[in-house]
């Protein structure tokens, strides 16, 4: 690796590395994020090294391991350049074909594109396809055309212009008012806005200071920050160090969750790649400025994704929050002012340094600027990750990008901002996403977490389940969160058992009160909103639990019976053959009963009754009816397997 | 300052006190459960939060800084419903059990469900079952009643420096522990049982003892290294039960050590004496305090009258009151005219005295506690204060964590000072005095200290800058083993880190420092400019808890009370005129001269008070041999020790909780101990024995009280006697004899290294150990449990070459003698030295150690180690 020294020398790296291409030369990305990874993409590229090899195009065709593109619901994703033709859900047999075919004779697989479920027609290109095209794909798009462990792909797409930019024109106030104008606020989940965070450092007298990256990102179902982290490690290098540079710092760290190993290492490797070309260590790329960054595994806790547990565990400390009576910008790590941003954040600031304040503070609302990735899961059609311009719709987002909910059911919420964010009903589908719109809606932007509900989704248990998650990852510091929220969740998983009773949701809502004004941390004072904010949409949900036993999705396993319609029973006996638990008494053209004491409400027999018939059914909040007497069991006419 | 008011009270506080501060110093009370003033606050409780106006959220008091204008309201209706939930979230798993708690009574948790009326829980029990841990020897710890305040973690890392426990896994299922599952193993300073706010640590000692609220708390001070930590004995019914520290009182700020907290069994010792004792034909016979008194009486006469009064002599203690020690000397004085007293500071702290008082011109520029906080620098020269006077190494941990003070270590010996410290040179045994000449040196050569030429002018200066000038880098690596780079570094540092305070200790037990240092050390502190009036100096803490006060009460051969010279004429006159008898003139026998002269039989009665030479004293068998040959051996004291046993005649002294007297610490700051509980029957304190023998020996007519003889003192020696009034509580000690003359320089006369015999190869360090104090804290099971036996410290690669495994036997050897000790391998030690302690009677270190040729010098001993 050459070494860089000076801002005009990456202009000239970039152009070198580009010339020594062929932009006409096919080439073959796969892509090589967790996700894809877990489908089995590993297996996909490696037969395509080994077709190449095979067909002697090994030199012709380059292939590569590419960064998430986010449509993780079909992967492997295969996309061949230059002509970007997207294969979804490839597996390794399909390889052979794919070489002959594509790279041969610069033909389409059509098998392999995506379909349009409305209409049927194929979508060749990635940005043909809806789940992509209406997406703004300021920060992720680079992904599928990098090969995240070479630091030649992040130059060519140009990368660390930004940074070349910052160093050789702009002074450090200059970077400041840039990031201050542009308006960008943390994507974190509090949403403090960037610059003044950048500010407040910066003006501190300390000599010493401290940049951090935050990559423990622990929400449940979220992974924007692994996909940057893991595919495009070196734009959220290039941010930190232009961060660095703004406020003086010479030391960085990334704090990233272990349970990332991918992300551990291409980072690890991007910090070696850009300090073995000069963009960090000594003396940055001829400028002076001096700058190192260490990579930090985090052990596996929630917490340590605050701001303050996160800097004590740096220290080397148990994983704690500590009282922030002055903000860690001005005393964070060992007591220096320390910014600390997440991921995404991070990964933004190189966009605002090359295309300008305006052109960022253009994308969006005036409050919330810029673009902001979600990961969209749950009962969703398109899983996976979007990149959207705030202050769209969520109807957009959910119906747009993720391609509405499967199986035609209804949708009934999507819970925004992570375990303590809340629950959006149908109602607001047409919020504006935005830091406080979707605080005034009762939930919050948190990190980008998006879980899809439908009508087949118990809110309490939601609640419960979020509160679960939390009393779990407490640190166990501060009392009102160390015991308060383990109350909360004693008392729902009561209410979804059936053994909720009169009062419960005015201690709950006592309970919660303590947990936000007394808690230590954001953990703990955020932690009720999931309870809260279901509390505050669907109220009528807890009401039927509590006083009608009854679970209005009929998904609480305590509160239901699944029963055979004897009017419906065709006596096949489908239902009776895969019961695990023996409940179902039956016989050939005899009606089913399922014996209510050994039933273990699993639900297999209502998946195995042929939909034709559709006798099993779910009870809750009345009783079930009782059994046909055995003398008028007899089914009448034909049997069904007849 | 800060301005604001709290539930309608004004209040002012400076910058950087916290809304709590403000409340207490309103005197608005403000719950907390996980705060302490030593402790960096938590915020983990929430008890204290307050409510601000303007401010959106509640405010913790306890890490909330007091602003300008702020308006404080903490008990409103909202605040307390807040608070009543808080204890009732602690009480759905707090097992309640407090009728068996030993905290009842004083348990932070159960004061406030009383206060704030949490009679119901709306919550559905839920207790824990840890086992309660019993499994080391002085801490309880039952996790089930623990609240997860943090104190015992923060108070263990923090103050102690320590680490022991800390919190291990998460959320509802975090307990406070020992790493690993393993059993505590630390320090055992007990500081964490005595922060815990509720029952959850609690001391073994005082288990199913007493009820807190029947104990009656005489405040005192603590009977053993000369740190003077202020103590609350706890008693019932005649007994001691437990010893605590009040935060607001003493020095100490609440903090004690092993010695100070657990070390008090000794006082209802079953050994304890309790009645005189006679030897017999055989065996010791137990005979009347009238009988003892006259027959130790016509004893010490008849030999006075036969020998002359030169055959006598006496050993004082630094363990006794001043009021003790100072009827002590006049009954030898006046009663036996002799001088012939000394102690055991010969072997270790007069050399303060004697090296000090010419350059200092008096002993009263010692200085404050209150140096090390003001100290930018702290060197620490071979000594593990840290061990020796564990809360002096407190406060020295505290200056460099709040105050960002550099401590500086230079010692062989790695310990907890030198983990903590930012800088640790590690030198051979017994090479400080080098060290520190070196540095000196090169602050003359190079010029480095500002306040050089300040010192120019000082008389002495050029003497001492030639003594030193010879231990330039070079020669001091030869000599000491350290880096011409390290001592430069050291020199720069020092020189250029002024307020510089030099700690060392110069303890009898040690082998390794004695004048020379103490030279050394005032000779690099005088050029610095950091010795003088108002300056900080040298701290020299002691062994004893009443070294400067036993000096001080003229229990010294050639001092009278108040430090007067016993050459001095007009000293004399004035003492013959409150006394009706003048001193002898001639300077009496020093404890080297006495004990020399007992082995040629020119001293024939020795009387010793609360001394124990068999075991404390260099050379063993020289000790015995001279002991031995006494026509009259009188030992006072509680025990039958190894010197009592040797005597003529024994009498059961009284211990610190049953008497009442002065005490001086090391910065010659007076305490008093406060009689706690009636004597041991049978036993008496040392001043009514010393005032009854004065009267059998014609020295006035008794005393009636403690007051009496301050009373003396006060007309004797008015300087002295002023410090101990009562009312006097906590002032210094002056000297008589402060000439208020200007510092000067005395030369330092050393000649580098020791010459080592052949065939000993091995540098042999003895001291103190951190959980003993004397041989006292024997007497009592639970120190003896965490420390039963002096062990020899050695290095793994030594212990390696020789083939000795750790915990096996190994025979240590001198010229003087030999011993068998078990081997503790330790990183702590370097190659070629090793560590015995004393206290023990077996290993009987000092019957290793050679006593030095020439006064207040020291010499580390040089062993061969072999497989036991």
């Amino acid at each position: 690796m050459r070494r860089l020294n000076s801002p005009g020398e990456v202009e000239k790296f970039r152009r070198e590395i580009l010339s020594a291409r062929n932009p006409a030369e096919p080439c073959i990305s796969v892509c090589a994020g967790t996700g894809c990874l877990a489908s089995g993409a590993m297996e996909v590229l490696e037969a395509f090294k080994a077709e190449l090899d095979r067909q002697g195009l090994k030199t012709r065709v380059d292939v590569k391991g590419s960064g998430c593109p986010g449509f993780c619901e079909r992967g492997p994703v295969v996309v061949v350049f230059p002509e970007e033709i997207c294969y979804l859900q490839v597996a390794a047999g399909d390889v052979p074909e794919i070489v002959a075919r594509t790279i041969g004779e610069k033909k389409v697989v059509e098998r392999l594109l995506y379909v349009d479920p409305a209409t049927g027609g194929r979508a060749v290109r990635e940005s043909d396809i809806p789940f992509y095209r209406n997406q703004t794909r300021n920060l992720l798009c680079s992904n599928v055309r990098i090969d995240s462990k070479k630091i030649e792909d992040y130059v060519a797409a140009g990368g660390y212009s930004a940074l070349a930019k910052a160093l050789s024109g702009m002074t450090p106030v200059q970077v400041l008012d840039e990031v201050r104008k542009s308006n960008l606020r943390g994507r974190g989940g509090a949403g403090f806005p960037t610059g003044e965070k950048w500010k407040g450092s910066r003006n501190a007298p300390d000599p010493v200071k401290y940049v951090i990256v935050n990559a423990d990102e622990g929400d449940p179902g979220a992974f924007m920050d692994r996909a940057l982290l893991e595919g495009n490690p070196h734009s959220v290098l290039e941010g930190l160090i232009i961060g660095a540079y703004c406020v003086g710092s010479r030391e960085g760290y990334v704090y990233v969750r272990q349970e990332y190993p991918l992300a551990v290492e291409n980072v690890n490797l991007a910090i070696r790649q850009a300090g073995e070309c000069g963009f960090l260590g000594k003396d940055i790329l001829g400028s002076g400025f001096d700058f190192e960054v260490k990579v930090h595994k985090g052990a596996g806790a929630f917490v340590c994704g605050e701001s303050t547990a996160l800097m004590t565990a740096l220290e080397g400390r148990p994983g704690e929050p500590r009282p922030k009576y002055v903000r860690s910008n001005i005393k964070g790590l060992w007591n220096r002012p320390s910014v600390l941003n997440n991921v995404e954040t991070w990964a933004n600031v190189p966009l605002i340094i090359n295309n300008g304040a305006d052109w960022f503070a253009k994308i969006g609302t005036r409050t919330s600027t810029g673009t902001k990735i979600f990961s969209l899961v749950g009962k969703i059609n398109n899983t996976g990750l979007v990149e959207v311009p705030m202050g769209i719709r969520l109807r957009d987002i959910i119906y747009g990008i993720g391609g509405g909910i499967p199986g035609g059911k209804k949708f009934k919420a999507v819970q925004t901002g992570g375990p303590s964010g809340g629950c959006i009903p149908g109602e607001l589908l047409d919020l504006e996403v935005g830091f406080d719109e979707l605080t005034k809606a009762g939930s919050m932007m948190g990190s980008g977490g998006m879980i899809v509900m439908d009508e087949d989704t118990c809110m309490v248990d939601v609640a419960r389940y979020f509160i679960e998650f939390l009393t779990d990852e407490s640190c166990g510091k501060c009392v009102p969160c160390r015991e308060g929220l383990r109350q909360m969740h004693r008392i729902l998983a009561d209410i979804t058992k059936g053994r909720g009773k009169e009062g419960d949701l005015e201690i709950l809502e006592e309970l919660s009160e303590t947990a936000v004004e007394a808690s230590l941390c954001a953990l703990g004072k955020s932690a009720p909103n999931p309870f809260l904010s279901t509390l505050r949409h669907f109220r009528n949900e807890y009401e039927a639990h509590i006083r009608e036993k009854r679970c209005p999705a009929l998904s609480c396993k305590d509160l239901i019976s699944y029963w055979v319609d004897p009017g419906k029973c065709r006596g096949c006996m489908s239902c009776l053959r895969k019961c695990p638990a023996g409940a179902i008494d039956g016989g050939k053209k005899k009606i089913h009963i399922i014996s209510q004491e050994k039933c273990t409400r699993c639900g297999t027999c209502m998946d195995a009754c042929p939909s034709k018939y559709g006798a099993v059914t779910k009870i809750s909040g009345r009783p079930v009816p009782p059994p046909v007497p055995e003398e008028n069991r007899a089914i009448a006419g034909k049997s069904s397997e007849e | 300052m800060r301005k604001l008011k709290i539930e309608g009270k004004e209040v002012q506080v400076s910058d950087g006190a916290t809304i709590l501060d403000a409340a207490q110093a309103a005197g608005v009370y403000i719950p907390t459960l996980c705060h302490d003033p030593r402790l960096t606050p938590y915020g983990a409780c929430r008890m204290c939060l307050t409510d601000v106006e303007g401010q959106r959220k509640l405010l913790p008091a306890c890490t909330s800084p007091a602003e300008d204008g702020m308006v404080v309201r903490v008990n409103t209706d909202y605040i307390k419903k807040l608070r009543r939930t808080v204890l009732e979230f602690l009480c759905v798993h707090h097992p309640l059990d407090c009728p068996v708690c030993d905290s009842a009574g004083e348990c932070s948790l159960q004061d406030m469900v009383f206060q704030n009326a949490v009679v119901a829980n709306r919550f559905k029990a839920e207790k824990k079952a840890y086992p309660v841990d019993s499994s080391n020897p002085l801490v309880e710890r039952n996790m089930n009643r623990c609240i997860l305040c943090g104190k015992c973690v923060r108070i263990c890392g923090e103050v102690q420096g320590v680490g022991a426990i800390g919190l291990v896994w998460r959320g509802f299922d975090t307990e406070i522990a020992p790493p690993y599952g393993r059993s505590l193993d630390c320090e055992f300073c007990g500081q964490c049982i005595a922060v815990c706010p509720v029952g959850a640590l609690t001391s073994k000692l005082f288990k199913y003892r007493a009820r807190s609220w029947l104990l009656d708390k005489t405040p005192s001070v603590c009977p053993h290294c000369s740190t003077g930590c202020s103590i609350s004995v706890e008693s019932m019914k005649g007994r001691v039960m437990r010893i605590s520290a009040e935060p607001g009182r003493g020095i100490n700020e609440g903090n004690l050590c092993p010695k100070g907290r657990f070390g008090y069994e000794f006082v209802h010792s079953p050994k304890r004496l309790d009645s005189p004792l006679q030897r017999g034909a055989k065996d010791f016979a137990r005979i009347e305090w009238s009988a003892a008194l006259t027959k130790a009486a016509e004893r010490l006469k008849e030999i006075r009258a036969k020998h002359g009064p030169a055959s006598i002599g006496a050993i004082a203690s630094p363990r006794i009151t001043i009021e003790e020690n100072y009827l002590l000397q006049k009954l030898m004085r006046i009663g036996l005219a002799t001088n012939n007293i000394d102690s055991i500071a010969a072997y270790g702290y007069r050399a303060l005295y004697d090296g000090l008082i010419p350059m200092f011109g008096s002993i009263d520029g010692l200085p404050e506690y209150s140096g090390i906080s003001a100290a930018r620098t702290i060197l620490v020269a071979g000594s593990n204060v840290t061990e020796t006077n564990p809360v002096v190494g407190n406060f020295i941990l505290k200056a460099k964590k709040t105050k960002g003070a550099r401590v500086i270590c230079v010692n062989p010996r790695g310990s907890k000072l030198t983990r903590h410290a930012n800088a640790w040179i590690r030198n051979r045994p017994g090479t400080e005095a080098a060290v520190l000449a070196g540095i000196s040196a090169l602050i003359i050569r190079d010029k480095l200290s500002p306040k050089l030429d300040e010192a120019r002018r000082l008389p002495g200066f050029d003497e001492f800058a030639k003594s030193v000038a010879a231990f330039t880098p070079e020669k001091v690596e030869a000599v000491a083993g350290v880096k011409p780079d390290e001592l430069k570094g050291l020199a720069r540092d020092f020189a250029a880190g002024s307020p510089a305070l030099i700690v060392f200790t110069l303890n009898s037990f040690e082998n390794s420092k004695g004048l020379q240092t103490c030279v050394a050390a005032a000779g690099l502190s005088l050029i610095t400019g950091n010795s003088g009036p108002g300056r900080i100096g040298l701290l020299v803490p002691g062994e004893t808890c009443n070294m400067h006060g036993m000096l001080h009460a003229g229990a010294a051969p050639d001092l009278l009370p108040g430090l007067s010279r016993i050459a001095d004429r007009a000293a004399r006159e004035a003492m013959a005129k409150a006394w009706g008898a003048a001193p002898p003139e001639a300077a009496g026998l020093g404890m080297e001269e006495m004990i020399s002269a007992a082995e040629k039989g020119t001293l024939k009665a020795l009387y010793v008070v609360g001394e124990n030479p068999m075991v404390n004293f260099p050379d063993t068998a020289r000790v015995r041999r001279a002991l031995e040959k006494l026509e009259f051996l009188l030992v006072q004291d509680l025990f039958m020790t190894e010197t009592a046993r040797l005597a003529h005649l024994v009498l059961p002294a009284a211990s610190f909780a049953e008497k009442s007297g002065a005490v001086a610490n090391a910065e010659m700051r007076v305490s008093r101990f406060v009689q706690a509980v009636k004597p041991l029957n049978g036993a008496f304190e040392d001043w009514k024995i010393l005032s009854n023998l004065c009267c059998v020996l014609g020295v006035g007519e008794g005393y009636g009280s403690v007051a009496e003889i301050t009373g003396e003192i006060r007309r004797a020696v008015p300087a002295l006697g002023d410090a101990l009034s009562p009312a006097a509580e906590g002032r210094r000690l002056g000297s008589q004899a402060a000439q208020g003359t200007a510092p000067s320089f005395k030369a330092l006369s050393l000649d580098g290294a020791a010459k080592r015999p052949d065939g000993f190869p091995f540098s042999l360090l003895t001291g103190a150990m951190l959980n003993h104090s004397g041989t006292v804290t024997r007497m009592g099971d639970g120190l003896m449990k965490v420390s039963p036996k002096a062990v020899l410290w050695i290095s793994p690669e030594d212990a390696k070459a020789l083939q000795i495994p750790d915990a096996s036997t190994v025979k240590i050897a001198s010229e003087k003698g030999q011993v068998f000790a078990e081997a503790k391998v330790s990183e702590t030690m370097p190659k070629g030295a090793v560590f015995l302690p004393v206290h023990f009677e077996t290993p009987a270190v000092n019957s290793l150690v050679g006593h030095s040729p020439r006064a207040g010098e020291k010499e580390v001993s040089a062993v061969k180690i072999e497989k036991g």
